[in-house]
């Protein structure tokens, strides 16, 4: 197995040291690089080609959080751990949309760590387990936002809305169309445009999402599967 | 040549790895112990009777100068190594704050006898 190339970016000099020190005893790992800011970082990213960046976030020039987009930028295939003291929301959702894999906390210890990193090699997501529970609290509760209508351009006609409450109903295409005395080519019209401006890939997502959303009155969420 | 023996104290397990891993490399220095708790690092302290104590705390920095006072106070004479985890500050109680510009500041400052002058801040 070749070993892992990793580019080591913190400003703290003995907590880098240290790190490359430890991971210099692994056969499986190997540091190709260390960068004291994120602009050093982008330069050593472009001559080392590491596979994994083990960022810092709190940085003098160029912060962690920035230095991810431009990375990912210049090397997109190059796989973004953050490694931070920093436990605040703000910078994990930051991190992860600017295309960071992982977040961990530097009070993890070195087998912890080499864990991670081997999770990295493997395809998956490393994160620390209070992080990670930050992410699903965050997308178990909608955001502010959510209850309003969405874009213009985006909502729905009243057709639509007429359509979609049949559908949460759990009445078939042919029912629909019944009801509303229109053809069933028409309802089948309705049901695509109501899927594209609600971004959702089928009629029962449509309808957990109508209900969710108060879009239609609640009748009993019951999408047939058709 | 005596060897020089080091206690580190730590509440940031990956840190303290980090420095025992590059300590190691260095002939004249031996870890004799390592700490996350204060209080059991001063009792350790009695019994393995270390040179230098390396202190470093994710806390705040007035808790930090207390810790070091009474690490002071138990073992006078000793000398106590402040490393600061928020950036590159290392302190020599009660004589010297500097920057980190490389782990050879650290070597230079559990070596040396007396502060070098160009260590000083």
């Amino acid at each position: 197995m070749e070993p892992l190339r990793i580019l080591l970016v913190d400003d703290h000099i003995l907590f880098r040291k240290g790190i490359a020190s430890l991971i210099s005893s692994r056969p499986d790992m190997q540091v190709v690089g260390e960068a004291g800011d994120g602009i050093e970082a982008v330069t050593m990213a472009q001559e080392t080609r590491p596979d994994v960046v083990l960022l810092d976030v709190n940085m003098p020039r160029r912060d962690g959080l920035e230095t991810v987009k431009f990375l990912k930028q210049e090397i997109p295939s190059v796989e973004i751990v953050m490694l931070t003291i920093s436990d605040d929301d703000q910078h994990l959702f930051e991190a992860i949309k600017n295309g960071a894999k992982g977040y961990l906390l530097k009070n993890l210890e070195p087998p912890q760590l080499y864990e991670m990193l081997d999770k990295v090699r493997q395809g998956e997501a490393p994160i620390s387990g209070i992080m990670a529970a930050k992410i699903l609290r965050e997308f178990g509760q909608p955001a502010p936002n959510e209850t309003k209508p969405s874009e213009p351009g985006n909502e729905l006609t009243p057709r639509e809305v007429q359509v979609l409450e049949q559908v949460v109903k759990g009445a078939s295409n042919k029912d629909i169309a019944d009801t509303l005395h229109i053809a069933e080519n028409t309802v089948k019209i309705h049901l695509r445009n109501i899927l594209e401006k609600l971004h959702v890939q089928n009629r029962i997502q449509a309808a957990v999402h109508a209900v969710r959303k108060g879009l239609v009155e609640d009748g009993e969420a019951t999408a047939s599967e058709e | 040549m005596n060897t020089i023996r080091v206690f580190v104290i730590s509440d940031n397990l990956m840190f303290s790895r980090g420095l025992k891993s590059l300590l190691t490399c260095q002939a004249e220095v031996e870890i004799v112990g390592e700490e996350t708790n204060i209080d059991q690092a001063i009792q350790q302290m009695e019994v393995l009777g270390p040179d230098v104590i390396i202190i470093s705390d994710s806390g705040r920095m007035s808790d930090f100068a207390l810790e070091e006072m009474r690490l002071l106070k138990s073992k006078p004479g000793i000398k106590v190594i402040g490393l600061s985890l928020e950036n590159n500050d290392l302190f020599i109680y009660h004589s010297t704050r500097m920057k980190v510009t490389g782990e050879k500041d650290l070597f230079t400052a559990i070596k040396s006898n007396h502060v070098p002058v160009e260590l000083a801040a």
